[in-house]
């Protein structure tokens, strides 16, 4: 099997798109550290469903926005399976709001997650990836790269994260560490929620997107994984977007214009009535 | 390979253009190891693209090699009209003929300006169109074929890098009206790859050895650097990845590095 005999740590790897992240790499035959924060039953059941597929497991706790617990949960790995080869930054967390409602202690929280936790996990876990050459894929957001409502602290903060991962594999190659990070478009997971009006989201990107439908995690997760593996070894310090192709247009035949648009009665009734309709 | 992705495109068929040699010829064999029966589309190499096939079909694939000339009129039809001679469905399309010619642009010609324009945007356009029926009933894949020499200049490479920068407007807007239909478009954006041109090039041991040293310990990439990459985007499982350039270099832009000025201003021992 692809991954057989390597080891991958991810965060955030109990659940959504991690878990996802975290049965397929298990699937090509890696053993698995999943690092938790505090949800002990969540990861004790993700544990077991992977250990089902015949693959060693390990749970380690900790915070990983502070050093202490960043040094907490290495202590374990050393311990435990002792052995990183890829390493999956995925815990993510972000407080939604505007510019002007947001406020400082949302704004770090946002960064301290998404930025430097991943800077600390990858900074502790070098000394295993550095053994043979290891592998960092990152999950973004398609927020990174252009603007959602409510979205800037972690649009924002993943922007900064795609960058320390740009680094990560500038200052790293030397020791054959390739990083990249995979940029999703919305999906289909609990923080849709987190949106002030999530079924807008979802009608959002089913109308504009592939196959009419959200992102499911299994989308991403395929990304992810295929970026720990030696097919995508010619790519590094890259952002890969996969967002179902809902911003890589604009759509002005579906563009609905509303009946006291001044610029509408200018249009021929040919026009008018192409503008109403959805192709 | 491995044994959870080495199937993915049985039952499926695949047309690849430029596929006597460099990376079309290990596109053409990734994509048969992985089940497809592959059309090899070739111009004047007719030793390379019959190997390719031979290739093939000694791991008991199925391959047929067809001659055209895509940037003669209607040479991109007159292909997928013979294809269809042979091949009743298109899944997978990969347009990797292509022509690259080095000359700083004091001394371009419009001669060799248009004939990289021709061969690797208006014939690229005119095979997709050509092929966009058959892709359609097929939920097909487009995988396109650029160059990181479109984003950032390589000394003499202008004449394909500003044809490739249309390549990747051009991706754009395929994937975008496309998707509607089913057919999803995707781009690799190479770096340096040892096809063989190096050796045609004055100037080509020099860029081997920059890429060597740029390339992030990698060395060249092999043409089987590529393969990997443009069947993941022909696969299902980047089904969510469309109108996207991928761009595989080895990190050969990924980064400025002044390594060498630092040592020969402070000596070749100080500490980096």
């Amino acid at each position: 099997m692809q991954l057989e005999g390597k080891v991958a740590l991810i965060t955030g790897g109990t659940r959504g798109i991690g878990l996802e992240i975290s049965h397929r790499l298990a699937d090509r035959g890696a053993d698995l550290i999943l690092a938790y924060k505090k949800d002990l039953e969540n990861a004790t059941e993700a544990k077991e469903a992977l250990e089902a597929k015949g693959r060693r497991v390990q749970l380690v706790q900790g915070d990983l926005r502070k050093p202490e617990g960043v040094e907490a949960l290495f202590e374990q790995v050393k311990t435990g399976l002792d052995q990183i080869d890829i390493l999956v930054l995925n815990a993510a967390f972000g407080t939604m709001g505007e510019v002007d409602r947001m406020g400082r202690f949302s704004w770090r929280a946002s960064y301290d997650t998404n930025v430097l936790s991943p800077m600390l996990t990858a900074k502790a876990a070098l000394p295993w990836l550095k053994r043979k050459g290891g592998v960092i894929t990152a999950t973004s957001t398609l927020g990174a790269h252009t603007a959602y409502p409510t979205y800037v602290a972690i649009g924002s903060s993943k922007a900064a994260m795609e960058s320390l991962v740009k680094y990560m594999a500038f200052e790293w190659a030397k020791y054959g560490i390739r990083a990249n990070s995979v940029a999703a478009g919305p999906v289909e997971t609990r923080a849709i929620d987190w949106f002030r009006y999530p079924e807008a989201v979802r009608i959002f990107t089913a109308k504009k997107g592939l196959a009419g439908r959200m992102g499911m995690p299994a989308d991403i997760a395929e990304v992810a994984v295929w970026l720990c593996t030696d097919e995508s070894r010619w790519i590094w310090g890259q952002s890969i977007v996969a967002e179902g192709g809902i911003l890589v247009g604009v759509d002005y035949e579906s563009w609905k214009a509303s009946d006291d648009d001044d610029n509408t009665k200018s249009t021929s009734p040919e026009a008018e009535s192409k503008a109403g309709g959805v192709a | 390979m491995n044994d959870v992705q080495c199937n993915r495109f049985e039952g499926q068929v695949a047309l690849v253009t430029g596929a006597s040699r460099g990376i079309g010829a290990a596109v053409a064999r990734r994509l048969a190891a992985e089940g497809a029966a592959v059309a090899v589309a070739y111009n004047t190499d007719e030793a390379g693209a019959h190997q390719v096939v031979k290739d093939i079909e000694s791991m008991g694939g199925r391959a047929v090699a067809l001659q055209q000339e895509l940037t003669q009129n209607r040479g991109p039809k007159m292909l997928l009209d013979a294809f269809k001679e042979h091949f009743d469905r298109l899944d997978v399309l990969v347009p990797c003929a292509g022509h690259a010619e080095i000359l700083p642009l004091e001394d371009m010609t419009i001669d060799v300006w248009q004939r990289s324009f021709a061969i690797h945007l208006d014939a690229v356009l005119e095979t997709c169109q050509a092929s966009y029926e058959l892709l359609q009933a097929s939920a097909g894949r487009i995988v396109l074929l650029s160059t990181v020499g479109s984003h950032a200049a390589f000394t003499g490479f202008a004449s394909v890098g500003a044809a490739k920068a249309g390549l990747e407007s051009l991706l754009q807007y395929m994937a975008s009206e496309w998707i509607r239909k089913g057919v999803r478009v995707n781009a690799v954006s190479c770096g340096t790859v040892d096809t063989g041109i190096l050796e045609r090039w004055d100037i080509g041991p020099k860029v081997r050895s920059f890429v060597q040293k740029k390339t992030t310990g990698l060395g060249i990439a092999k043409p089987e650097a590529v393969s990997p990459i443009v069947a993941f985007l022909a696969a299902s499982e980047s089904r969510y990845i469309v109108g996207q350039s991928v761009i595989a270099d080895g990190g050969m832009t990924l980064g400025i590095d002044f390594e060498e000025w630092v040592h020969e201003i402070y000596g070749k021992d100080a500490a980096l």
